[in-house]
């Protein structure tokens, strides 16, 4: 198990060079070197760990007047007067408060009496006269403490990656990939053992949810389950990466981090909701995932894709012919666009646009430092309105019509009457805001004027919008930002507040992660965006790869190193392997910053590929399993559950991309729900129920509730019931003339393994006992002595067959016993969770 | 594979015999009586009686049980209307007749004055002060405390609200309401005891304002959207159109048995455990939920009351959830954040909730039901006196973490009271000072908890919703 993060703060502190130094040199009387390792050992952490929090000069609540700090200031005491009498614990206060004699005098007073070892300790240290080499207060003691305040910049992740060497193992026959070296050295120092390897079947539905986000087919379990090379794992791992459907799922992560949504959230009077060029934001990054664009690269675009395109043109501005290779990447930039757009508030959006960045890249909260120096960070307000500068100098075409196309439009007649229509309804809406200007020019509008304008000109809004996200001749856009034309510097806003102007705050990088903070180069490339995204992907910065390396990690295991991926800072705990996260995080850089590869490091591992050994006393050792002793078991997220149902049903239709699918409460789209529409103020109800996050905040993990609307959606949905019964409908199901092969056939399709004896048994009980009338062929029911298909040989290869449209989810009348079977079979556990 | 299935009863007691299930009533309870393992069901209903509500709790193993809080307390529900987006206090509950004076005059703190646009009045033999807005709710001036020194450590939306509800600025922790269930327990089996009602879309920080966190996950708040018109949209899926209840409890019962085959080789326990318990509450919840949400029951004069508005419906199905024992429940009234147009857009938002809040009280009251519910409106924290940094023609206040005003009434509360204060201009909360973790404290108190007890063993540590902070707010109790 981890340490608790007081402890480990302590530890860190006394080994912290700011203490010796702070300690060392100024302890006024000798102490005799056994008693200053007796208090360093014993006292110091119990003091900084159990008492500053209320007896320090930096505590939250100071307590009692007792400064426990300093040598001085303890030997002073507090409204009780001295509480220590040297040489003298039975005599002595402290000693008294922490044996919890004395009703009202208990200390600590919350989380129970400390340890009779701990309280034997102090006694002894009473008893040799408390020696204490603690003068003035050293500054890392508080910095390093869970409740102090005053950012500290020693904090791990702020610190440049240096490749920890590859441990050595006693077991280097276990070790697959670097990552089992550092995963096997820390459990052998924990005196643990990996689990063993777990069977093909749960290596495949787990590798394959977790790159593809969908269930193995029944031809892929089987061609993995025979496939004797000693590659075939591998090969496995090379296939799935290669599927269009990687880059999907890989996508959804990335789209919860970038708040990714198809509407603007709160809009300005009259503005239309709808982002039409939010579709080719997802698809650019799908796309990025798929042909695994360096991270690097992925990161500059998305901040600064106008930049780049301009750069290789060698151009000024953006011509209209620009060629589709260069506009393709402008996509990128929806990253930036298409957050909540608050009213139309520029402060709001410029917010949102820091905040984006700077968890999604650097895991750190820059936002916070918007009306005060960050409380945790070392991020002062001037760096938030360094970056403020940034994005305050960019700007994004007012009009749907004039973001840069994606494609260069030929010249269709569809093309034609969009562009006769949009041309016609941009000039109505010129008109109508041009009368309303000359309106107001002369006098007041008055609110029926007012009133008049805003229904003209919502009314304009959504029909350019109408055209632009449903007329088949309106070419893709790309929701870009671009640089105005005369870029500034901007003050600080003293408390946020736009009348309280500041020192200017020169554009430029984050004091906390700059090579020399002091002198740090202005940006002067137009707006700085560029400059900005090559700082965040500089090999250098210390941040930007341990993320990245800390979200795959989650997506592998469910937890990353880090529990709180949008934020590695202060706040967060410390990661549960530290020498492997910078392992793999200089590992990514250095090849090139290929996710794929990163993956690949991952899964092939054999921490990845562990079963679980379900040993008890590892269970209370580690029972969140930091150590990786086992595989933990996962929950399908919404978008692995609702693709998985489509998918065992084969109606999943496999188009990648294109424009949001509505999905009405109704029906179900046969689409991968990434394609879903999402209103950012009202995403639909099954995403909300099963923890869909709230597109308004990057997330980087989600919530994972159990509630019983879930429970409802998997008992009575017409969807799980519908899918049910069509797979019983179709004719591969239809022709098995075994009860017993039925039964197999349900589990292979839902659950991609095959039942026990023990399951089949259950299962025809449960068949035989349904009263409906069960129209299975007039062989069945004679039950035959053959055991289930063996493990290695294909029972039923799922065959695309057509068994009717999911999306049609409404009740087609009652049930017989095997649609009732395969019911069950969705509701179970196992059908929701992988391992 | 054996060939006796038909007299086969397998490790739960399920008969394979199809006879079997042609079940008389009684026959149907004493086989889940006596056939459920360990594993299973604590508590089970008779889903063949007309009244699902009249649930048969076995005991054992259902951590949602009711138990005794630490010391005997009036309020035994809590309503937590949440006025998200950061209501302005001086324009509600904090009369700042100072600030009226110096409207339009730069301060020398800097920015702007507004005095407020709404007139406050007197009310009730307390004469507590409340603006125009609140005119309706300030006819139960007497039944009202008014805690107008509240403060917040950020003022970002997203944050406070979350600290709000959970106390905690960064770290996932649980909330208010899964605390009070984890703490209480629940009255009524056949309904979530933590609710949250949201008009459309999620509250921004979604989840993790009704989160069980760390705490286990039957304790989690169930989000239900009340903007839709009937039951059925309202909790989807909540009727099986295939299946009659007597044969789902059967399909149950077979599910259960796999998933304990299924729990042999899985760790998370915690996690496989709670869904199952989802399922049990799923179930009773299809007959109870349809009635506790179908306010077409109510008699006209009561929908009248509450008013037929999306606000309306969201307090009326409220206190029919309270009435049913749902312990903890949660309204979302979104909107409040007005950086422009104040006049306009708070006027109206307070016209959305006003009138409601009034009637819920009156409800409340003349059901007996007052004394026993712990009714809370508030936001996350509060505005600034001076006209907003963006200087629209129309304006409005920014974000203010130093002052707000949250009102209580009902169970265990005493009425009629103001507590605290902010300074003559209402920038800051300057006289009794409250926090979030005292509100939070004092919200505990009233549910019979002393703050610092009620705690959690996490990660080796003993958690508590006050972290380590929190004084309950004695003056304004009763």
């Amino acid at each position: 198990m981890r340490p608790t993060l007081p402890v480990l703060a302590s530890a860190l502190f006394l080994l912290s060079p700011a203490f010796l130094a702070a300690a060392e040199p100024t302890t006024p009387e000798p102490i005799a070197s056994a008693d200053r390792e007796f208090f360093e050992s014993k006292i110091r952490p119990v003091l900084v760990d159990q008492c500053y929090k209320c007896h320090s000069a930096q505590a939250e609540k100071f307590k009692g007047d007792l400064n426990l700090e300093t040598r001085a200031s303890t030997l002073e005491g507090g409204q009780s007067g001295p509480v220590l009498v040297l040489g003298k614990p039975e005599q002595s206060l402290l000693i008294e408060a922490i044996r919890y004699g004395n009703p009202d005098l208990r200390m600590p007073p919350k989380g129970g009496k400390l340890p009779d070892s701990v309280i034997a300790d102090f006694e002894e240290w009473v008893r040799r006269g408390a020696p204490d080499p603690r003068t003035a207060a050293p500054v890392a003691a508080t910095a390093a403490t869970a409740h102090a305040y005053a950012p500290s910049k020693d904090h791990w992740s702020f610190k440049p990656v240096v490749q920890p060497a590859v441990p050595a193992t006693a077991h280097p026959g276990w070790c697959l990939t670097p990552v089992d070296n550092f995963v096997l050295a820390d459990q052998e120092a924990a005196g643990l053992r990996p689990s063993s390897v777990t069977d093909r079947r749960t290596l495949l539905r787990r590798v394959t949810y977790d790159l593809t986000g969908l269930p193995p087919t029944d031809p892929e379990i089987y061609a993995f389950i025979n496939d004797q090379r000693p590659d075939a794992y591998a090969r496995v791992v090379d296939r799935l990466l290669a599927s269009s459907a990687y880059g999907e799922h890989s996508a959804r992560a990335w789209l919860d981090v970038a708040r990714f949504a198809d509407t603007k959230g709160t809009v300005k009077r009259a503005d239309d909701p709808r982002l039409p060029a939010a579709w080719t934001y997802r698809d650019y990054v799908i796309d990025a995932f798929n042909t695994d664009k360096p991270y690097n690269t992925f990161i500059t675009e998305q901040l600064a894709a106008d930049a780049l395109v301009l750069q290789s043109l060698n151009r000024k501005t953006l011509p209209a012919d620009t060629s589709p290779g260069e506009r393709r990447i402008l996509a990128a930039m929806g990253f930036l666009t298409l957050g909540n757009q608050f009213e139309g508030n520029a402060h709001d959006i410029i917010n949102d646009r820091i905040d984006v960045t700077s968890k999604a890249f650097l895991g750190l909260t820059v936002s916070c430092a918007r009306c005060h120096d960050h409380k945790f960070d070392p991020i002062p307000t001037q760096d938030y309105y360094s970056l403020y500068g940034i994005f305050a100098s960019s700007t994004q075409p007012a009009r749907v019509s004039d973001l840069p196309t994606l494609r260069s439009v030929a010249d269709t007649p569809d093309y034609r009457d969009y562009l006769a229509k949009v041309t016609e309804l941009t000039a109505k809406q010129t008109a109508n805001r041009e009368a309303f200007r000359a309106l107001r020019k002369d006098s007041e509008a008055t609110p029926e004027q007012r009133r008049q304008f805003f229904r003209a000109e919502a009314l304009l809004q959504s029909q350019i919008v109408d055209l632009e996200t449903t007329h088949p001749g309106a070419p893709p856009r790309a929701g870009v930002l671009t640089d105005v034309r005369k870029p500034r510097d901007f003050p600080v806003l003293i408390r946020g507040e736009a009348q309280n102007k500041g020192a200017t705050a020169p554009r430029r990088w984050l004091s906390l992660l700059s090579a020399d903070p002091e002198n740090r180069p202005h940006y002067t490339e137009g707006s700085g965006r560029l400059e900005l995204a090559r700082d965040i992907a500089d090999p250098a910065n210390p941040l930007t790869a341990r993320v990245l390396v800390n979200r795959i990690w989650q997506q592998h295991f469910g937890e990353g190193f880090v529990p709180t991926p949008d934020d590695l800072g202060n706040q967060s705990a410390p990661p549960s392997h530290p020498a492997l996260v910078d392992y793999l995080a200089a590992r990514f850089v250095q090849d090139g910053w290929s996710i794929k590869n990163l993956h690949r490091l991952i899964v092939l591992s054999s921490t990845y590929q562990q079963g679980d050994s379900g040993n008890k006393s590892y269970a209370e050792k580690d029972p969140y399993n930091h150590l990786n002793w086992r595989y933990n078991l996962r929950r399908l997220d919404l978008e692995q559950m609702h693709d998985a149902i489509l998918s065992i049903a084969g109606r999943l239709d496999p188009t990648v991309g294109g424009k949001s699918v509505r999905l009405s409460s109704e029906d179900f789209a046969t689409r991968r729900a990434l394609y879903t529409f999402v209103d950012r103020r009202n995403p639909p109800e099954l995403f909300t129920q099963f923890d869909f996050p709230s597109p308004d905040v990057p997330t980087g993990r989600r919530y994972e509730t159990t509630v019983a609307q879930q429970a409802l959606f998997f008992m009575n949905s017409p969807l799980i019931i519908e899918t049910a019964r069509k797979l019983t409908q179709r004719p591969d199901f239809v022709r098995i003339t075994s009860t017993e092969e039925r039964v197999i056939y349900l589990y292979n399709a839902i659950l991609q393994r095959l039942p026990s004896r023990k399951e089949v048994r259950l299962g025809l009980a449960y068949v035989t006992a349904t009263p409906a009338p069960a129209p299975v062929p007039a062989k069945t029911g004679a039950p035959t002595t053959s055991r289930p298909g063996r493990n290695n040989a294909p029972v039923f290869a799922r065959r695309p067959v057509d068994a009717g449209p999911v999306g049609d989810a409404r009740n087609e009348g009652p049930l017989d016993s095997w649609a009732m079977l395969a019911h069950a079979l969705f509701q179970t556990n196992e059908a929701t969770y992988y391992n | 594979m054996s060939d006796d299935h038909h007299h086969d009863h397998p490790c739960c007691g399920i008969s394979t015999n199809p006879e079997d299930y042609f079940l008389t009533r009684r026959q149907f309870l004493n086989r889940v009586g006596m056939g459920i393992g360990a594993l299973s069901l604590a508590s089970v209903i008779d889903p063949l009686s007309a009244f699902g509500a009249s649930a048969v709790t076995a005991g054992g193993g259902n951590l949602l049980l009711p138990h005794a809080p630490h010391f005997p307390a009036k309020a035994k529900a809590v309503i937590h209307i949440f006025a998200q987006g950061a209501p302005s206090h001086v324009d509600t509950w904090d009369p700042k007749p100072a600030l009226s004076a110096m409207n339009n005059k730069t301060l020398p703190g800097g920015g702007v004055a507004m005095g407020s646009p709404f007139a406050f009045k007197k009310y009730g033999r307390s004469g507590l002060e409340v603006s125009d807005v609140f005119a309706k709710t300030a006819a139960h001036a007497d039944d009202l405390a008014v805690i107008r020194s509240m403060w917040t450590d950020i003022p970002a939306h997203d944050v406070a609200t979350v600290f709000m509800n959970t106390g905690s600025l960064r770290l996932a922790k649980p909330s208010l309401g899964s605390w009070l269930i984890y703490g209480l327990g629940t009255e009524n089996q056949n309904l979530p005891g933590f609710i949250s009602l949201r008009s459309g879309g999620l509250p921004i920080g979604g989840a993790a304002n009704y989160q069980a966190a760390f705490l286990p996950g039957v304790y989690q708040g169930s989000s239900v959207n009340t903007q839709a018109s009937t039951v059925e949209q309202m909790i989807q899926n909540i009727r099986n159109s295939y299946l009659p209840p007597a044969e789902q409890r059967r399909q149950l019962e077979f599910v259960k048995q796999l998933n304990t085959l299924y729990a042999h080789n899985a760790q998370r326990e915690a996690a496989l455990e709670t869904r199952l318990q989802s399922y049990e509450t799923a179930f009773r919840m299809q007959t109870e939920a349809t009635d506790a949400f179908d306010i077409r029951k109510e008699k006209a004069d009561t929908l009248a009351a509450y008013g037929d508005t999306n606000t309306g419906r969201q307090l009326l199905i409220a206190r029919r959830l309270v009435e049913r024992g749902v312990r903890v429940v949660q309204v979302w009234h979104n909107g409040w954040d007005h950086h422009q147009d104040l006049e306009e857009k708070l006027g109206a938002k307070a016209a959305e909730i006003d009138q409601p809040l009034a009637a819920l009280l009156s409800d409340l009251k003349q059901r007996g039901l007052l004394d026993s519910t712990l009714v809370i409106w508030g936001g996350e924290f509060g505005r600034k006196p001076t006209k907003d940094r963006n200087g629209y023609d129309n304006p409005g206040r920014d974000h203010n973490a130093k002052a707000f005003s949250t009102v209580m009434a009902g169970g265990g509360i005493k009425g009629g009271v103001v507590h605290g204060a902010t300074d003559e201009l209402g920038a800051a909360a300057i006289t009794d000072k409250v926090h979030v973790h005292d509100l939070h404290a004092t919200i505990l108190h009233c549910m019979g908890f002393d703050h610092t007890k009620l705690t959690y063993r996490f990660n080796g540590r003993d958690f508590r919703l006050t972290d380590t902070a929190g004084e309950v707010v004695r003056p304004i109790l009763a």
